[in-house]
């Protein structure tokens, strides 16, 4: 499970924003608003991989 | 795009006043910002009756703003022409406690677009919000907002005037409260965003370790009573210490961007805010700068970006109106805005990708 929390918001970012660095940082900030941040996962986060939806 | 503002006394002569100020013979849309001393259904009624080919919408205020101008008992308004919008369409929800508040209003967008929300470029279309302020339901309408689409909704929340006891918004020439207003721009020239406020964040944080999410309460900071963390932190008593809120809020950083949680009051120890703080958020102590000036910066930044500044919609907090005027530089605050066509008003609250306090939040089209 390391980074696995980590790895399924980069993916999150990574669909909705289809490349688009703006659409990219603005799901980092949805993220980050809402309780989770992705720069504190690095390696065996505590979110539940459900919350990512 | 053309502003107005009317002083007139009555709502059907305010809408006259504008009506003939607009002098355009079929503008596409109207957003309008009126002081709540207005009765609100008359003002939305009037406003409507006066466009009639028009989208007409727009809220209730603690103040209203047009270029050069920070104005009370007011009404301003910003027409739309054809040239600058292709569509607008707008989405009521009746009911911001509502499950499905976002979810419906999104439907109606979605019927008359013909696209899923999440396909829409938002590169071409923009969304406005218009929220009661007192719902205490921006922070549930935003998140859901940006689960459902890619395409950037900012806004304000309504105001009363500082009375806070009823805000409105305004749709089609009706009055509506525990309501918002979604817009869908699709705009024929560019536009852009800016978020500004005026702090720095400290090196000194405070990580919320209990809180209650519905009443924007947080219980504990640092593993104690919310009140006492903080006045420690700031150098204070706890009972001295709202007497530092306006100017030392807190603010979740992103990106080294604060995203500010301003504190309303302490009770029984624990610390109410203007917006919600989520459990295990961690917030740095902000300081105040210059808000004038940093408005300017944000303003020639964004110029430097497009070219010519066409037209900008501004959502500015209360507490920066407020502070405004405890410096007595509202005239020059206004005058920041005398060289570009220019609406907005003292909000609630301000949305740009989530609910922030001590903000602006404008809309910002090409020249």
């Amino acid at each position: 499970m390391a980074g696995r929390e980590k790895h399924l918001m980069g993916s999150k970012g990574t669909r909705r924003s289809k490349g688009n660095p703006a659409v990219a940082k603005v799901v980092k900030a949805k993220f980050v608003l809402e309780g989770i941040n992705p720069d504190e996962y690095p390696a065996g986060g505590c979110v539940h991989p459900a919350n990512i939806q | 795009m053309k502003t107005a503002y009317s002083l007139k006394e009555t709502p059907e002569e305010i809408a006259q006043d504008l009506q003939t100020q607009f002098s355009i013979d079929s503008p596409k849309a109207i957003v309008f910002f009126a002081s709540s001393a207005f009765d609100p259904e008359a003002i939305s009624s009037s406003m409507y009756k006066a466009f009639p080919n028009a989208t007409v919408f727009g809220c209730s205020t603690a103040g209203e703003i047009v270029s050069g101008k920070m104005l009370k008992k007011s009404v301003v308004a910003m027409a739309f022409e054809d040239q600058i919008i292709d569509t607008i369409n707008l989405s009521i929800i009746k009911d911001v406690k509502s499950d499905k508040a976002v979810e419906d209003a999104f439907a109606v967008f979605e019927k008359q677009v013909g696209k899923s929300m999440l396909e829409l470029d938002p590169t071409a279309y923009v969304g406005l919000i218009l929220v009661d302020g007192l719902s205490m339901k921006e922070e549930e309408l935003m998140d859901k907002i940006g689960d459902l689409t890619n395409v950037t909704f900012l806004g304000g929340s309504a105001g009363d005037d500082l009375q806070f006891k009823q805000t409105h918004v305004f749709a089609a020439g009706q009055a509506y409260s525990n309501a918002a207003v979604l817009a869908l721009l699709k705009p024929k020239i560019g536009f852009d965003i800016i978020k500004t406020q005026s702090f720095s964040a400290s090196p000194r944080e405070l990580l919320a370790t209990r809180v209650d999410e519905q009443s924007r309460q947080v219980l504990e900071f640092n593993g104690k009573d919310a009140a006492a963390a903080y006045a420690e932190i700031i150098g204070a008593s706890v009972e001295d210490a709202p007497k530092h809120f306006m100017k030392n809020p807190v603010g979740l950083i992103i990106d080294g961007e604060p995203y500010v949680r301003s504190p309303q009051q302490i009770k029984d120890n624990h610390m109410v805010f203007y917006c919600n703080v989520k459990d295990q958020m961690k917030l740095s102590i902000l300081e105040s700068t210059d808000i004038v000036k940093d408005t300017q910066t944000a303003l020639a930044e964004k110029k430097a970006e497009m070219g010519k500044l066409g037209a900008i919609l501004n959502f500015n907090c209360i507490l920066r109106t407020l502070e405004l005027e405890s410096e007595g530089r509202t005239e020059d605050y206004g005058k920041i805005f005398e060289e570009v066509p220019t609406v907005g008003f003292s909000t609630y609250g301000e949305q740009c990708i989530g609910h922030v306090n001590q903000t602006a939040t404008m809309l910002v089209f090409k020249g």
